[in-house]
């Protein structure tokens, strides 16, 4: 009987241990970044900045425009280009982190291929108190699309920081545009946005 | 000791163990957190007084308020160091911002402002604080150097923070009372 019971315990242990070992979170999960969720069209907060998307637009094609050239930029996915506003709250900074969250759980960084355009997220300095309007853009598989989730953080490496969470929800446009042209302008925002 | 003794004891041991080996690793990171940490001290200084700090005699100059958009001004801070132990000055790296009422904190921007360079371009033209400002620096002839901001329109009680790692621990505060 006491055998058996000893055995028992053992195979309780056991159980139990193996449990714990499955249901650790490992380094990166519990060092994640901390989900400040919203949707678009909100202004978003975290302790030292503010994000909000105001715009989405699809297309198949994006043209920039600098200096009197025009540049294509082609794709054999589809362009996600965001228009929205950043404020920083307690220090300069830059917002050094965008990702496109897929409903798959696949993640898209910004593009690399605009940074001459203005007001681009990555490029953009931040003072405390002095919104600036930006503009991101991701190249996409179409699908990924839907129900997707816009990430935006300071930094990419910096543990247990804050990071928007921004649900495109029901705001993804109707329609995809053949051609979208980004421009410089002098007005208020860096950057006009023509669909064609 | 009898069984219950021991049961109670070792109870007792792994209260006691448990959270010392929980310090004993985390301590070092303990250590760097800022809220133990408690930041450097701070040396704090109004408006024109000169100050020992990093190797030298600081004082600031000037802090003006110059125009830029509606919302936004830019501030130009003239500041001057008279080294007195230039191998501490060549040591460290400065790094200037400017605080305001809220605790804001702005760092200097990095291409002069064409509003600076209009209205004050002999100021345009003085180095920002860093080690090469004191290359060709004398013991005790001024170096006067030069740093820009852009704050909010309604940013008050502006202060200049000077720091600079590796010469010394402590952060120079100039409280700028003037306006």
């Amino acid at each position: 009987m006491s055998a058996f019971r000893t055995l028992l315990l053992c195979g309780l242990a056991i159980a139990a241990l193996y449990g714990m070992r499955n249901s650790t979170p490992g380094y990166g999960d519990i060092t994640a970044p901390i989900a400040i969720r919203g949707a678009v069209g909100e202004r978003v907060e975290t302790r030292d900045f503010a994000f909000g998307a105001a715009n989405v637009h699809l297309a198949r094609q994006l043209k920039v425009e600098s200096f009197g050239r025009v540049k294509d930029f082609s794709t054999s996915g589809i362009w996600l280009v965001i228009e929205g506003a950043a404020v920083s709250k307690t220090e300069t900074m830059t917002l050094m982190s965008a990702e496109w969250l897929a409903s798959n759980g696949v993640r898209y960084a910004l593009s690399q291929r605009f940074s001459t355009v203005p007001g681009y997220l990555p490029t953009e300095r931040l003072e405390p108190g002095l919104p600036r309007p930006v503009l991101l853009a991701f190249e996409l598989p179409e699908a990924a699309v839907d129900q997707g989730t816009l990430l935006v953080a300071r930094s990419r490496v910096s543990p247990l920081a804050e990071e928007l969470s921004i649900a495109l929800g029901d705001k993804k446009p109707a329609e995809i545009k053949p051609s979208v042209t980004i421009a410089r302008s002098g007005s208020r925002a860096p950057w006009t946005l023509a669909a064609h | 000791m009898s069984e219950k003794r021991t049961f109670w004891t070792c109870l007792l041991a792994l209260i006691v163990a448990l959270p010392l080996a929980f310090v004993a690793r985390a301590w070092e990171s303990l250590g760097e957190s800022q809220w133990l940490a408690g930041g450097s001290p701070e040396v704090v200084v109004a408006d024109e007084a000169a100050q020992a700090f990093a190797g030298g005699q600081w004082k600031l100059m000037d802090m003006r308020r110059l125009p830029r958009t509606d919302d936004a001004r830019v501030i130009l801070t003239e500041f001057e160091a008279s080294p007195t132990d230039l191998a501490a000055l060549s040591k460290g790296a400065c790094r200037v911002r400017l605080i305001d009422d809220k605790g804001r904190r702005f760092e200097p921007v990095t291409l002069t402002e064409p509003i600076v360079r209009e209205m004050y371009p002999e100021v345009a033209e003085r180095p920002r604080c860093s080690v090469l400002a004191f290359t060709d620096a004398k013991a005790g002839s001024p170096v006067r150097m030069a740093e820009s901001f852009i704050v909010p329109a309604e940013a008050r009680d502006l202060s200049l923070r000077i720091e600079f790692p590796g010469a010394s621990d402590e952060t120079l505060v100039f409280k700028w009372t003037r306006s």
